[in-house]
Parts: structure tokens; C-alpha cells; sequence
């Protein structure tokens, strides 16, 4: 068989395989599910943010006419959550609750008002404690009364690491200028717009069935299996499409596994759909970070050493906290030549809703202040920013301090093309006062190097059935979220076997359907589902390959998959229909079916916490922002970004294009005004869309996307990720051309007007950094870890 | 108490009987079995729930059903006519404008009554017409493209 | 689905009849137009009335008409219509562009200029679920004693949050009052 030199269909801005279902409102949301005899749920949630629970009772709602069954924490006693070595979750309090909100009982009724209404019928005691609401307080309450929980070696933190790569004091040593700043990324949440939502039902044939709006089913058909005490075999989680995820979708949630749990005891399809103000509560969205960043330069600007120290506020549980942690230290190493390193990071526990994984996990918080600092000390330096950066880029085929092996990788390009769409020379510092320009770069992961759970098995399974008629059926675990990795596969498969994208059935997110694939989050569904495809259609082709050649009567070499046909390279007259050579070779071979798998490359890096930062590949992102401030109100505008993104290849550019102005998008929310915000007695102070405020049409700037392709040697077809990295560098880039525009720093987001006036005013205060001693750090040197070729 | 009422939907004349506290979104929904309206906050704050009432794009978490008696209503099912979608549906599918897509009846049908009312709307007269529908996703840039790529096609 | 409580929709075909039912059903009763300030109210418990008394389609509401000493505008007409009349965005165009700058584009298709000058006050801890209120504590607004905003003061700090009622007020503006007698 010969390769096809050009692509028909991967490169091609076409629709999206769901495009027409979703603008023609047949897409059917979990929410949209009816099933018949089906009831409604609601949670109870604690008033309290941290509260023993004394006594649950629910007599007085049971007698309600038309409920069908209260559950409490007693009903559900087995511990959960997102990673296995910290299971701190329960689905409903069993003697204690860690933020307002969280969920205590859950009725289910014959309607959704009965059901809310059934709430206020249900008697909690609780012993109320005091709550513990920032980091500072945290890392104080040192006491053992004061803990939030009690599994963790240290009262309320929940991790604390350090790390330390390379000659950390000598570089320091050597350094001609030391800089340092603190900085502070406050928490937001991902607001998708589709609200939490979830249908259980467990059938007379002792099988439960959960249809959920999560981007993760293969993580919550363990979680319930494990809560529920069923045998995994007996549960099918079915991901609905999901209304928006940004990472706020990725745990197991009380919600699901109460709506599989009354229904096991209700035998009736229970259906949970939460109010905006629950999913406020609900949120692990991203964590509110304070940090210290210190860079040793020499005169030329050239990085000699860089440290910093991190602060997270994790709110009342773990969920992915434990990665969360490592990631605020991962990733500042994959921009700019960085000789030696040091990370220390603390997440701790506070009585306020979880956080977790938000687009671009735990990385964003540090970018904000590396590429803060980057702008300072090319300031100081007297060098243009974008020239500091370009005399030390990390290279292509590389490995960084912190034993991080890059790929493919086009920064330079990136940053020489912002530049020049932005026509940055013409305006940096020349701009007049309120008016600025500022740039930032930014390095993301092409998905987790590793798994959740420790396992050997693959990442994502592939596997492809071939009809009679030509048509081909491909069934994975990916989970499309509006991503559009449905059509990933789709493309991928239309490629390979040269077929029409239209002929292509897609089954996804059926864990009793489909292989498993472990879920859209960190940016790795198109490389491991796309590299699975491509695997499973390879042993399809050769079946198919030697049936054509038999009836053609050319050699397999001369064969190729193109429009519709199998044919001869050399003479493309000579082919038959795909739908032809499948009956061929199903008549020779049997039922024609095969399944592709995908493994990241090994962890290059063997040491505790190493599985956080490798990836098959990593991106790299530029933006350019221009905007106006205006120095009475403190308001901004934003005039235009530019954005410039290494996807490796732009699998569809319009969903490339799509990813990276979505990313920008949510950039600027968090940049300028998006904020989860509690109340001195730890409520929510703005659980609401009204209130938390968030980017609209008029808030929203022009976008100019730059796509940067370098053929990534592990992504299939050279592809990388393109949903989250692109978020990186935006809001930093707004902080540096507020700088420009009127000559004041801004360490915090979001960049309110109140905080530019009083920085204007010169009553801005630097972000304060707790006290608290790390662990003596692990050391590790490049060279320690496992060799690892790159795939060629 | 239920009340028995004939609603114009999308064209057709439904009979259909519903608590006077029934929202519109909700009777569309639970009772008509027109699950294409979405709903993400009930409150009139994102926009979602958009629907024509009389031409208007109105949000029909805020109204309830039976003031929609006598009025034209149309849901985005309604868009798609004889089969053939609305040019702003293409449009919004050529260019990817429906990401996870949960916004887009609500922001389709606003759209749609924007160009029914100036079918050659500047970028900012889209960008006012759409301020009060929220879309989490795409930055808006391929909604804003999408519906000027309809207006295109209106000679 | 957040929903609204149930309640009795009353629905008068005149002005008359609406002053009159307003009377008969008395403080457990209120007035409906838009809808979009009492129905998110009345889904966060704000508002508890038994009946509601709709305004929509009232003809003595409608219209917007020059008289001889200015303008008469009907307060069932849509914020939409206000900031787009001609009269009103040439001869007033501080009212047009207050009434054009109320909310959202569907938000001003349905909320009338009567509903915004006679809108609910907002505060930050009042307009939240029941939930919320509950668990920060009923403020004197609604269900509680004090004052959250400032616990000391006797009276509700919030006093008014129309946007177009400070262009009316400036503009001298009348406004026509009706009861069950006219």
C-alpha cells in the first residue's frame, strides 16, 4: 500500500458530524431524556460550611404523598473521589459537611416541585464548627480540633511537595539580576451552560443504566461500582452529549450516584437535574493560587535559575487536587531554556466548594506570573519582550530540567507570527498613555501521560466494524463535549480508508458499548482516540487490501484508499467501490471487525509526582493583547487578541480555530472579571449568572487565530491539542499591556477597575505569601530517568 | 389546576393542558415534547431559553404558558421548514459555530429575528441583538461570522 | 428546573377589572406585565402572592401618543419599544437610551416601562433563593428583622433600582395613578 501524499479530509474545515443535530435542537441532553415511570430528584444541602452531622431524618417527608424515598448519608457510607489514593468524597454527609452546600439527603417524587418542596421536610441536626475560608487560616489551624478531615498527615493540607532540578543556588549564584513577585490568581468556575444533570435507572434485570452529562463516564462507572457495591459488569454509564465541560464535568458526582442508588431502591428512572445556583456549589473549578516566583537572569536576560513556591486553595475535598498541585509546578519549564528549578507547592483544605480541574489544570496560575516576571525583567533589562524570550526558547526534540521531553515544537514560529499580525514593533511602548499592548507565551500537554488509577492498559480503545453496505461503524469511550471528538474519529477514519465522512456511524460514551477510553479531559482525546483509529483501520486495511488486490489483480504496494474506492496507485482506473471490497473481504476473511488501542510514550521520570507534566506532545501557544484602560474609571477594553497555536496539525481548522477563540474567550473572562467569591460565613457571595460575571457578545474583543503546524511525530497525523493551551497566555498578555497602557503592574486576577485605581493610586498592595515550611525537597537530575525514543 | 389551552406552535395549532404555573420553556418541554428550547438558569440571565413569541425572542423560563395563548410562538424545530433547515442553521453548521451547541436554539432563533428584521445587520448590530444570549464555548467569533454569513445569503 | 410556586392567575380584560380584582383579592395579590421581575422573584421565594393580576394585553396600557403638554406613554408598553419610538429617541433620547439600557435585548422585549419604574428593589442579599437567604440569614426585606447591608440601620438600605424612573423623575414626568374607582 502506498501512503497518499495528499489528505482529503483531515485539513478540511467541514462540518462538525452532530452540527446539523445541534442546530436543529435534536440533540438530546441528558435533561432531555423521558423515560417512562420516570421521577424526579433533589438534593438537601447543608446551610453550614462546616458542620458535624448529628441526626438525619426524613420521617416526616416520607409521608408526603407522591415521595417515593429519602436517602442519606447512611445509605451511601463508602468514600469516593476522582483519585484513588485520596477517596475523601461521600455522596451524601456522613457526619460531617465541608462547605455550604454540600449534600446531606436526597428525595426522590413523583414531580421535581414535590421533590424540592419534600426538602423542607427533612430534619438535620448539625453541631456547627467554625470554618476555615482562606489559605492563610488553613495553614494556621494546625490543630487537630480543627481539622476539616482527618485522613491527611497534616491538619487541613492536603498535599505539600518540592522539587528541585538542576544547581538551584548556583544558578542563583551566577545570576547578574534576581526578581521576585507575588502573585494571586483568584478561583472561578467553568459555568457551562448546560446545568449538571443525570437519569439512573436500575432495571428488572438487576442492571443499572446511568445516563450522565460527564466527561468522564469510565472514572464514574468505577466510582459507582465501588459506592453502590454492584459488580461492575451490572452498570452501563452513558455519556449525553455534554453542554459544556471545561474540566467542571470530570469527577463522579453525588448527584449521579444518588440518582443510581434511588432508583435501586425506587426501581423507577430517577432523574437529578441541578439548579444554577447548585452548580455554583457544586463546581471544582479552578483553584484560587498565591504565589512566589523567583528568576535568576544573567545581564542578556538569559535564565540562570527560577523557583517558585505555589498556594492552593482546594476548598472542603481533594478531587483532583493531588494533580492539581503538581501541575501549578510542571510546566514553567516548557517555554524558555531553564538550567536549574525548584517547586514547592501546598494545597490545602478550606470549608468552600471543591475545587479541581478548570482549562489548562492547575497551569494557568503560574504561567500568569512567569510571563508577568518575563515582562519585568525585559523592562528592567531594556530588551523587547518578545526578543527575551526568543534568545532562549526551548527547542524541538529536547528535554527540560525537570526531564520533560518536547517533541515537536513551534514557539519560534508562533512568536514571530503574533508578532508580526500584531504589528508589534510599531506599537510596544509607542502606544499613548491608556492604550496599550502586551504579549505572553504558554506551554501546554497533549493529554496526561498517565492514567488516573494505575493500570497497564491503554488510554483508548478503538475498535471499528465494517457493513456490507460500506458503511463503517466506529464505537470508543470518548466523551464529545462540543470539542467535536466524535468527529475526530470520523475524520481519522474517512482518511484512512479514503471514504465519504458521511458513511461513518459513531458510538461513543457507552461504557457497555464502546472500549474504553478515559474521558475528555487534559487535551488528549484527539491524539489517543485519533492514534487508536488510525491503529485499528491498519489491520482493517490489510484485510481489505488483500481482498481488492486478489479481484483487482494488483499488488497490495500499488494499492489505495481514495474517493471511495480501493485502488491501483499507478492507475487509478483500475479500483473498486470500498463497499465492493468489503463484501470481497468479509467473503474471505469472515466478519470484518478490529480494534486499535493507545499507549502514551513512558514516563521519562521516575520519581514521586513525576506522572504530572509528561505528555506525547506539548503545545505551545502566543497571544498578543491590545487594549484600552482607562485611567479615571479603571475600565478596560480589550480591542483584539491575536493568538498563534501550535496544534501540530489542524485536524479541522475550524474546530482548531473554534478550540483556541474559545480558549481566548474564557482567558479574558478570568482576566477581567470572573471571580467565586465567598461571604465571611463561607456562602457563595454571587451564586448566579446575573452576578458572576462573564464575557457577553459586547465584552468579547476580535480574535485573530494563527495556526502553527509542526506534524507532530506522535500525533496522529502530526496533530496536537488545541482546547486548553491557547488559554495560557492570554491573561497574562492582559496584565502586561495593561502595564503598556498605563504603567502599572497588576500581580491578581481578575484585573478589576477598583484594582487598577488603586494601583493608579499607588495603594495596590503586593500579594501577601503565607508562611509555611516545605518538605526538604526531592532532588532529580536530567539523566536519572528511563530513555524514551520519540516515535518517528 | 390544569387548565386546557391551544397554543400556536411553529405553525401548528396544539391543544394541550397545563398548571397556569407552568412556564412556557416548561410546557414546550414536558408537555409538547419540544425538547430543542434549553434552559440554564430559569431566571432570565443566560438567555438560553430563547424563543420567538410574535416575531420577538422572548425567554420562556420568564413566561408562562398560558400568556403565550394566542401568540405565534417558534421553536427552533420550527426553524427548519418542509424539511429544509433555515440558512442561519447551515450557516451556524458550515462555519462551527455549535460547540457543545447547548446555546445555539436560543441564540439561533434571537438571530433569526434579528435578520427577519434587518436582513443586513453591521457586526455590532449582531453583537447587541445577542448580548443577552451567553454561549460558554466558542468566544462567539464563529456565531458573529455565522450570522453574517446568513445575511449573505439574503439578496 | 427551577419553578415557580403555584398560584391563581387572574386574567381581566380591562383596566377596570384589574384595579377591582387588585381590590377584591387584596395584599395576597399582585400585579403581573413582563413578568420579568416577578417571576424570578417568585422562584426565589422573594415574592409569595396567592394570585397574580395580569396586566398583559390591557389596550388601556398600550401606545405611546403626543399630546398637547408632551407625551403619554403607555405603561404596558415593552422597554423595547420605549427606546426605539421615534418621538421618545428624538425629543428624549435620555429615556430611550435608559430604557435601551435595561438588561438584555429579550429581557426588554417582555419587561415593560410600568414594571421598570415600579421594579423591586435589588440588593445582593435579597435577591437570592430561598436556600441562600436561609442559610445567610432572612434580612428585613423579606422574612427577617435586620438589615445584612448594615445591621445597625432600621430601614432597608436599598431604595430604589429602576433605570428608567431617574430619567422620568428628571424629564418631570407625571405619572397616572388608577384604583378600582378610576
Amino acid at each position: 500500500m502506498t501512503r497518499k501524499k495528499t489528505l482529503s479530509v483531515i485539513g478540511k474545515p467541514l462540518r462538525k458530524v452532530d452540527a446539523m443535530a445541534k442546530c436543529a435542537g435534536e440533540t438530546v441532553y441528558a435533561d432531555d431524556l423521558n423515560l417512562p415511570r420516570m421521577i424526579y430528584a433533589k438534593l438537601l444541602r447543608s446551610p453550614h460550611p462546616h458542620a458535624r452531622v448529628l441526626g438525619v431524618n426524613a420521617a416526616r417527608a416520607l409521608t408526603l404523598d407522591g415521595v417515593c424515598a429519602v436517602i442519606t448519608g447512611q445509605d451511601l457510607p463508602e468514600k469516593f473521589g476522582i483519585m484513588p489514593s485520596t477517596e475523601d468524597e461521600e455522596a451524601l454527609a456522613v457526619d460531617k459537611v465541608r462547605y455550604a452546600g454540600d449534600p446531606v439527603a436526597a428525595v426522590a417524587a413523583i414531580s421535581e416541585s414535590l421533590a424540592e418542596q419534600a426538602l423542607g421536610y427533612i430534619d438535620v441536626e448539625y453541631e456547627v464548627l467554625k470554618p476555615i475560608l482562606s489559605i492563610e487560616e488553613a495553614l494556621a489551624s494546625t490543630e487537630e480540633s480543627q481539622r476539616i478531615h482527618t485522613w491527611n498527615r497534616r491538619a487541613n493540607v492536603q498535599k505539600a511537595v518540592s522539587l528541585e532540578f538542576g544547581d538551584i543556588e548556583g544558578g542563583f549564584a551566577r545570576s547578574d539580576h534576581i526578581f521576585e513577585g507575588t502573585f494571586f490568581y483568584q478561583g472561578n468556575t467553568h459555568l457551562p451552560m448546560e446545568q449538571y444533570c443525570a437519569v439512573g435507572f436500575y432495571g428488572p434485570d438487576d442492571k443499572l443504566t446511568l445516563w450522565s452529562s460527564t466527561q468522564t463516564p469510565h472514572y464514574l462507572h468505577r466510582a459507582l461500582a465501588k459506592v453502590l457495591k454492584l459488580p461492575a459488569s451490572r452498570i452501563r454509564v452513558i455519556a449525553t452529549p455534554v453542554g459544556g465541560g471545561f474540566g467542571g464535568k470530570s469527577d463522579p458526582f453525588s448527584h449521579e450516584i444518588c440518582a443510581a442508588k434511588l432508583s435501586m431502591i425506587t426501581r423507577r428512572p430517577v432523574k437529578f437535574t441541578l439548579s444554577r445556583e447548585e452548580c455554583f456549589y457544586v463546581h471544582r473549578g479552578r483553584h484560587p493560587v498565591k504565589m512566589w516566583a523567583k528568576t535568576g537572569v544573567k545581564s542578556d536576560g538569559t535564565i540562570q535559575a527560577m523557583q517558585y513556591k505555589t498556594f492552593l486553595d482546594g476548598g472542603g475535598y481533594s478531587s483532583y487536587g493531588l494533580a492539581s498541585v503538581y501541575y501549578t509546578g510542571a510546566l514553567q519549564t516548557v517555554t524558555y531554556k531553564v538550567p536549574a528549578y525548584k517547586f514547592e507547592g501546598v494545597r490545602v483544605f478550606t470549608n468552600k466548594p471543591p475545587c479541581g480541574p478548570k482549562r489548562g489544570h492547575g497551569t494557568p496560575q503560574p504561567r500568569f506570573a512567569e510571563e508577568i516576571q518575563m515582562d519585568e525583567i525585559a523592562e528592567k533589562l531594556g530588551i523587547d519582550p518578545l526578543d527575551l524570550r526568543l534568545k532562549q526558547l526551548v527547542e524541538a526534540n529536547s528535554v527540560t530540567i525537570n526531564g520533560l521531553q518536547i517533541s515537536s515544537c513551534g514557539l519560534r514560529e508562533c512568536i514571530e507570527k503574533v508578532a508580526e499580525r500584531a504589528e508589534w514593533k510599531k506599537k510596544f511602548r509607542k502606544l499613548p498613555f491608556g492604550h496599550g499592548i502586551g504579549f505572553a507565551a504558554s506551554a501546554y500537554i497533549t493529554g496526561a501521560g498517565l492514567p488516573i488509577y494505575r493500570n497497564d492498559m491503554p488510554h483508548s480503545g478503538v475498535q471499528i466494524k465494517l457493513d456490507r453496505s460500506g458503511g463503517v461503524t466506529v464505537f470508543c469511550g470518548s466523551t464529545d463535549i462540543g470539542q467535536g471528538s466524535d468527529s475526530i474519529l470520523v475524520y481519522a477514519i474517512a482518511e484512512e480508508f479514503g471514504i465519504d465522512p458521511v458513511d461513518i456511524r459513531v458510538v461513543t460514551a457507552d461504557t457497555d458499548l464502546t472500549p474504553v477510553d478515559l474521558g475528555s479531559y487534559s487535551s488528549r482525546v484527539t491524539i489517543m482516540t485519533g492514534n487508536a483509529a488510525i491503529q485499528a483501520c491498519g489491520k482493517l486495511k490489510l484485510m481489505l487490501l488483500e481482498a481488492a488486490s486478489e479481484a483487482l489483480e494488483v499488488p497490495a504496494d500499488d494499492l489505495e484508499f481514495a474517493e471511495g474506492q480501493v485502488r491501483s496507485a499507478s492507475l487509478p482506473q483500475r479500483g473498486i467501490g470500498f463497499a465492493e471490497c468489503v463484501v470481497k473481504a468479509e467473503g474471505k476473511h469472515g466478519t470484518l471487525g478490529a480494534t486499535g488501542s493507545y499507549w502514551p510514550p513512558k514516563n521519562p521520570r521516575e520519581f514521586k509526582g513525576s506522572g504530572v507534566g509528561p505528555t506525547p506532545a506539548y503545545t505551545f501557544s502566543t497571544a498578543i493583547v491590545e487594549l484600552h484602560c482607562d485611567g479615571e474609571t479603571g475600565e478596560i477594553k480589550i480591542d483584539k487578541v491575536w493568538i498563534a497555536h501550535d496544534c501540530g496539525r489542524a485536524f479541522n481548522p475550524l474546530l482548531v480555530e473554534g478550540q483556541t477563540e474559545g480558549s481566548v474567550y474564557m482567558a479574558l473572562g478570568e482576566a477581567l472579571m470572573e471571580e467565586q467569591i465567598f461571604r465571611k460565613n463561607g456562602l457563595h457571595k454571587i451564586p448566579s449568572i446575573l452576578e458572576y460575571k462573564s464575557p457577553t457578545t459586547l465584552e468579547t474583543p476580535e480574535i485573530e487565530t494563527i495556526l502553527v503546524e509542526t506534524i507532530d511525530p506522535e500525533g496522529p497525523y502530526g496533530a496536537k491539542e488545541a482546547g486548553q493551551g491557547p488559554l495560557l497566555p492570554v491573561v497574562p498578555a492582559v496584565s502586561n499591556a495593561v502595564y503598556d497602557a498605563i504603567g502599572v503592574r497588576i500581580h491578581e486576577v481578575p484585573i478589576t477597575p477598583d484594582k487598577i485605581l488603586r494601583a493608579l493610586e499607588g495603594r495596590l498592595k503586593a500579594v501577601s505569601i503565607p508562611k509555611f515550611d516545605f518538605p526538604a525537597p526531592l532532588k532529580w537530575q536530567p539523566g536519572q530517568g528511563v530513555q524514551v525514543e520519540q516515535k518517528s | 389546576m390544569k387548565q386546557l389551552l391551544r397554543l400556536r406552535v411553529n405553525g401548528e395549532t396544539r391543544e394541550v393542558a397545563f398548571e397556569t404555573s407552568k412556564t412556557l420553556l416548561e410546557v414546550l418541554r414536558e408537555d409538547l415534547g419540544l425538547n430543542g428550547t434549553k434552559h440554564g438558569c430559569e431566571l432570565g440571565e443566560c438567555g438560553t431559553c430563547a424563543v420567538l413569541v410574535n416575531g420577538e425572542p422572548v425567554l420562556s423560563c420568564l413566561m408562562l404558558g398560558v400568556e403565550a395563548e394566542n401568540a405565534e410562538i417558534v421553536t427552533v424545530e420550527g426553524m427548519t421548514q418542509n424539511g429544509k433547515p433555515h440558512r442561519l442553521q447551515k450557516a451556524f453548521a458550515d462555519l462551527g459555530a455549535a460547540q457543545c451547541g447547548y446555546c445555539i436554539p436560543g441564540i439561533l432563533l434571537t438571530a433569526k429575528a434579528l435578520l427577519d428584521e434587518n436582513p443586513h445587520p453591521t457586526r455590532e448590530e449582531i453583537r447587541q441583538a445577542l448580548s443577552g444570549n451567553l454561549c460558554r464555548c466558542t468566544g462567539y467569533t464563529k456565531i458573529l461570522q455565522a450570522v453574517e454569513l446568513a445575511a449573505k445569503e439574503i439578496a | 428546573m427551577l419553578r415557580l410556586p403555584e398560584f391563581n392567575y387572574v386574567r381581566p380584560r380591562s383596566l377596570r377589572e384589574a384595579t377591582k380584582a387588585l381590590a377584591a383579592l387584596g395584599p395576597e395579590a399582585m400585579a403581573v406585565a413582563g413578568g420579568t421581575d416577578v417571576y424570578p422573584k417568585m422562584k426565589r421565594g422573594q415574592f409569595t402572592p396567592r394570585h397574580l393580576v395580569s396586566l398583559r394585553g390591557l389596550r388601556e396600557l398600550k401606545g405611546i401618543r403626543q399630546t398637547k403638554d408632551g407625551l403619554w406613554i403607555g405603561a404596558g408598553e415593552s422597554l423595547t419599544a420605549v427606546s426605539r419610538h421615534r418621538v421618545i429617541a428624538k425629543r428624549l433620547p435620555a429615556l430611550a437610551h435608559a430604557a435601551g439600557s435595561v438588561s438584555t435585548p429579550q429581557l426588554r422585549n417582555m419587561g415593560t416601562i410600568g414594571g421598570n419604574v415600579l421594579v423591586d428593589t435589588r440588593c445582593n442579599y435579597y435577591d437570592q433563593t430561598f436556600f441562600w437567604r436561609q442559610a445567610v440569614g432572612f434580612c428585613m426585606k423579606k422574612d427577617g428583622q435586620i438589615c445584612l447591608v448594615a445591621p445597625g440601620s432600621e430601614k432597608c438600605l436599598a431604595i430604589a433600582s429602576s433605570d428608567t424612573a431617574p430619567v422620568l423623575v428628571s424629564l418631570g414626568a407625571v405619572a397616572v395613578l388608577v384604583n378600582k374607582q378610576g
